[in-house]
């Protein structure tokens, strides 16, 4: 990687940390905001908003992060916005960004509909669960749980394994039943790969958990569909990220209406935010074909550990 | 693309009805946000007043902004934020759209299983999205 793109990394990153501290300094005055109002125009709040997601977008890309899991335990933990709307506006964010992507990696045969469509119904049903649980628990419970989930993200995606082609001996019962197998075109390989997948039963059951966490916290659940699909069903990783991606404009649909119908998508957050990481993906993808920085990862992981972290001392009230 | 990596017919019209349902509800969303942001019609919640709410949680925010719940909001699309949150309302209901536009392909092809499993989808999402199922509130 070039120094120059190395740099303009680094500062995406510090302008992400400034903005992230100013916004903490602005949240202090949260409760003050609600007696006598801001001393920031209102109008400033959906700009800053869409600065900092842009940014977030850049550095979700390059670091291989969704952009949804970042979303929520950042915007919570440095911004006014009650955990409610955050939470339905990450649904948003993550929702948008699996609808815009989805078309494509369905046309090249990357994501699998018949792969997404048993998966996104237990994960999306048990998503309306987790959206219906985390607007009735009150907000020091589920901050304290979104920031343990978080911290527990953070060492999944620090020490979870990916194959690029896990080996799958022979179909399982139901996933032949289903006709769940394809083939697609690897361009590194330049060769057509045949896959198929097992323990389809035990992928389903954790498909369970994925959705109900999907929906409480407002989470995309990239970090956790992504490890199931390929390492315990065995699909190759690029259809398992793929198809990870299709299944969140499912999971996350279900979940959204929930939190539409309650009144917890603020269009003031939600608009901004995925616009900002919508635009900010792009370029981030843009950015990714030039360079792949390991140390934009490691920086990006420990923003989302401070993040969950302090969701979780905010929760047991010991922080902010 | 081989025939082999070519993707299934029904994968292929869920992209493209994905494409555009998607598209247009993005479309929405930022156009309607110019028109309430902007002022160019009336809203519930005065834009400036936002800040003073948007700490509390949904259902304080509710009781003291009167912003409607559920599909109530279709009787007042004369209003900026309503009509902000017609976007948000077309990008939640764009994968269902998509299930009912390939369900025929399914039943032309005879797929028993996946014709179970789309129907019980469509029926999920559209339970979800009646508001008879709703969190409770604090």
């Amino acid at each position: 990687m070039s120094k120059s793109w190395r740099g303009f990394l680094v500062f995406i990153s510090l302008a992400l940390f400034i903005l992230s501290t100013a916004s903490a300094g602005f949240c202090e005055e949260a409760s003050e905001v609600a007696q006598k109002g801001s001393s920031l125009a209102w109008w400033m709040w959906p700009i800053i908003l869409f600065v900092f997601t842009f940014l977030l977008g850049i550095l979700a890309v390059v670091a291989g992060v969704g952009g949804g899991v970042l979303f929520v335990p950042i915007v919570s933990s440095f911004f006014p916005f009650n955990l409610d709307f955050v939470r339905g506006a990450g649904l948003m964010v993550a929702l948008s960004g699996a609808l815009s992507a989805g078309p494509g990696l369905l046309r090249r045969g990357l994501a699998n509909l018949r792969l997404a469509l048993p998966m996104a119904l237990i994960a999306s049903t048990c998503s309306i669960f987790g959206a219906m649980v985390g607007l009735a628990l009150p907000t020091n419970v589920v901050q304290t749980a979104l920031g343990a989930t978080i911290i527990a993200i953070v060492i999944i995606m620090a020490t979870a394994k990916r194959s690029d082609f896990p080996e799958v001996k022979k179909a399982d019962a139901l996933s032949t039943a289903l006709k769940i197998s394809g083939i697609y075109f690897e361009e590194s390989q330049g060769k057509e790969i045949n896959w198929q997948i097992h323990r389809t039963p035990l992928g389903m059951l954790l498909f369970t958990g994925i959705g109900f966490m999907a929906g409480m916290f407002g989470l995309g659940a990239g970090w956790a569909n992504v490890p199931v699909l390929n390492l315990l069903l065995g699909a190759p990783l690029k259809i398992s990220v793929a198809t990870s991606v299709f299944l969140l404009s499912i999971t996350d649909t279900a979940a959204a209406w929930v939190y539409v119908n309650k009144g917890a998508v603020l269009p003031m957050i939600a608009v901004p935010s995925v616009a900002g990481m919508m635009l900010g993906t792009r370029i981030g993808v843009k950015i990714l074909a030039r360079a792949k920085p390991k140390a934009v990862k490691w920086i990006v992981v420990s923003f989302l550990f401070l993040a969950g972290l302090r969701a979780l001392l905010k929760g047991l009230g010991i922080w902010g | 693309m081989s025939n082999g990596t070519k993707p299934s017919e029904e994968q292929l019209q869920y992209a493209s009805v994905l494409q555009k349902v998607g598209l247009g509800g993005l479309g929405i969303l930022i156009l309607g946000f110019f028109v309430y942001v902007l002022g160019l019609l009336p809203n519930i919640v005065p834009v400036n007043k936002i800040p003073e709410y948007w700490n509390l949680r949904v259902s304080e925010f509710v009781e003291y902004t009167g912003m409607p719940t559920g599909w109530k909001w279709i009787t007042l699309l004369n209003h900026g934020d309503v009509i902000s949150f017609l976007g948000i309302v077309l990008l939640a209901a764009a994968s269902v759209v998509c299930m009912i536009a390939v369900l025929p392909v399914f039943i032309k092809k005879k797929d028993t299983h996946y014709i179970l499993i789309l129907l019980i989808q469509i029926a999920v999402l559209i339970l979800a999205a009646s508001g008879m199922i709703t969190g409770g509130g604090h």
